[in-house]
C-alpha cells in the first residue's frame, strides 16, 4: 500500500519549486537584459569609434599625432573597445595601415593588457595573447611568443607558432623550424606557413632542416624548400628523394615538381620504377622537369613501370602504343 | 567621370578598411557582404573594377567570377586570396580573375592594384 506524505510537506515542497523555477526565469531574464543591454553598449561604441580607428588607418604623417592624442584621451572603457576593433582589423591588413593600427593599440594601452595576460591559467586566453602579440608585435613580444610556443596546451602553441611568422629574427625562425617536428602537436601546415611568412631569411634554415635528424622535421621542411623556392636547398631536396621515411620521400618529390633539380632524376627515375604510391609521385615530378632531363628516365618508365606510374606520367600503356 | 569600384568581402573590417582607403584616393566605392550581392551589384552597376574576396560563405568569390564572365561581363576583377591558396589563385585565374592580392594584405599595395587595373 502507497504511503502518502502529509499534506503540509507536499504543500512546501510545490511552494519551493515554485521559488525555484521563478528564480531559474528572473536569472534567465537578467542575463538576457544584461547581454542585450551589453551589445547595445558596444554597438553604440563601434559606431562613435570605428570612424576614429579607420581614420587612423589611412592617416597621412601629419595627422597621426592628434588622432593618437585622441584615442589617449579616451576613457578606460572607450580604450578596450578600440583595442579589441583594431586587433580584429589586424588580422586582415598588413604594410602602412597594419602599422597606423598598431600605432593606434598602443595609445589604447592594449599591448600591455595582452602581456599581462600573457601567463593566465585559461588556454583560450593565452592564445588569444599570442595571436595579439603576433599582430601587434609590441617590445618583448618575440620572448613571450618563443614562451608560449613551449604551453603545455596544443592550441596554444599551434597559435603561437603562426604568429611567430610575423618574426624573421633568427630564434624566431628555429622555433618555428623545431614545430615542423612529429609529436610538436603543431600541424605541419601551420608551421610551413609561417615559415613561408618569415620570407627570405628563412632559405639557409630550411637547407639545414632538410637535413635534420627528425623525419618530421625533414618533412615538413621539403614542402616549404618548394613553396619557397628557397635557394641552396637543391642538392638536400634531391637526396631526399631516397630518404628512409616515405612520407619525407613524397614531400620532397612535390617539391620538386615545383623546383626541377636535374641531380634528382635517377633517383626518381629508381623510385618511380619500383611504383607505389611513391613511384607515382616521383613520375609526377620527372614530367615536371625539362623533357631534355628526363627523356631517357621517361623512356624507361614507358618501358617497364607500373600502369599507375606510366600514368602519373601521362604516357600511353603499352597495349595502346601496340 | 569617376571611378566607380565594387568591393565584395564578407569581413566587415576588411570591406572598411578597403573602402576607405580606395575612397581616400578620390574613388567612388560600393561594398557588398556575400556573393548573391555581389552578382546582383554587378549586373546593376557599371563598374570599373570589382575588388572579391575569394572565400565568403555560401556562393564563393570564384563562383561569382565565373558567373559575371559567363554573362559577357569583362570588368577587371581583383581577387582577394587567403596566403598559400595556390588552388584559389589558379581558378581564379581559369574563372577570368584580372589580378590577385592575398591576405593579409596592404591598402596602399591594393590600392596601387585597382589604380593600375583602371588603366
Amino acid at each position: 500500500m502507497t504511503t502518502l506524505l502529509p499534506p503540509s510537506l507536499l504543500w512546501w515542497l510545490l511552494a519551493i519549486a515554485s521559488l525555484v523555477v521563478v528564480g531559474m526565469l528572473i536569472s534567465l531574464v537578467t542575463q538576457r537584459l544584461v547581454r542585450h543591454r551589453r551589445e547595445r553598449r558596444r554597438a553604440e561604441l563601434d559606431e562613435r569609434l570605428r570612424p576614429l580607428v579607420l581614420e587612423a588607418s589611412i592617416a597621412e604623417d601629419d595627422e597621426v599625432d592628434a588622432l593618437l592624442a585622441r584615442v589617449r584621451a579616451l576613457d578606460a572603457e572607450e580604450r578596450a573597445h578600440v583595442g579589441r576593433t583594431v586587433s580584429l582589423m589586424l588580422r586582415g591588413i598588413t604594410g602602412e595601415a597594419a602599422d597606423r593600427l598598431r600605432a593606434v593599440a598602443d595609445a589604447s594601452g592594449l599591448a600591455p593588457r595582452v602581456i599581462a595576460a600573457a601567463h593566465h591559467r585559461d588556454a583560450v586566453i593565452r592564445a588569444d595573447v599570442a595571436e595579439a602579440l603576433g599582430l601587434l608585435a609590441p617590445e618583448g613580444a618575440l620572448a613571450l611568443l618563443l614562451e608560449l610556443a613551449d604551453d603545455p596546451s596544443s592550441d596554444v602553441r599551434t597559435v603561437a607558432i603562426r604568429a611567430l611568422g610575423a618574426f624573421d629574427e633568427p630564434a624566431a625562425i628555429d622555433r618555428v623550424v623545431v614545430a615542423l617536428a612529429e609529436g610538436s602537436g603543431v600541424p605541419t601546415s601551420v608551421a610551413a606557413s609561417a615559415l613561408l611568412q618569415q620570407g627570405g631569411a628563412v632559405g639557409d634554415r630550411v637547407r639545414l632542416a632538410l637535413e635534420d635528424d627528425d623525419p618530421g622535421v625533414r618533412r615538413g621542411a621539403a614542402r616549404v624548400a618548394g613553396l619557397l623556392q628557397a635557394s641552396g636547398t637543391a642538392d638536400a631536396l634531391a637526396r631526399l628523394v631516397a630518404d628512409e621515411h616515405e612520407s619525407v620521400r613524397l614531400a620532397a618529390m612535390r617539391s620538386l615538381e615545383r623546383m626541377p633539380v636535374r641531380a634528382a632524376v635517377p633517383a626518381l627515375r629508381s623510385a618511380a620504377l619500383d611504383g607505389g604510391t611513391v613511384g607515382e609521385a616521383a613520375a609526377r615530378a620527372l614530367v615536371a622537369m625539362p623533357r631534355s632531363w628526363t627523356a631517357d628516365a621517361l623512356a624507361d618508365i614507358a618501358a617497364v613501370a607500373q600502369l599507375g606510374v606510366r600514368r602519373a606520367a601521362g604516357l600511353p600503356s603499352a597495349e595502346a602504343r601496340a | 567621370m569617376s571611378k566607380r569600384i565594387l568591393v565584395v568581402d564578407d569581413d566587415r573590417d576588411i570591406r572598411d578598411l578597403v573602402a576607405i582607403k580606395l575612397e581616400s584616393a578620390g574613388l567612388e566605392v560600393e561594398t557588398r557582404a556575400d556573393g548573391s550581392e555581389a552578382l546582383q551589384a554587378a549586373s546593376e552597376g557599371d563598374w570599373s573594377v570589382i575588388v572579391l574576396d575569394v572565400m565568403m560563405p555560401g556562393m564563393s568569390g570564384i563562383d561569382v567570377l565565373r558567373l559575371i564572365r559567363d554573362r559577357g561581363d569583362r570588368t577587371p576583377v581583383i581577387l582577394l586570396t587567403a596566403r598559400g591558396q595556390e588552388k584559389d589563385i589558379e581558378a581564379g585565374f581559369a574563372a577570368g580573375a584580372d589580378h590577385y592580392v592575398t591576405k593579409p594584405f596592404s591598402p596602399r599595395a591594393l590600392l596601387a592594384r585597382v589604380t593600375a587595373a583602371l588603366g
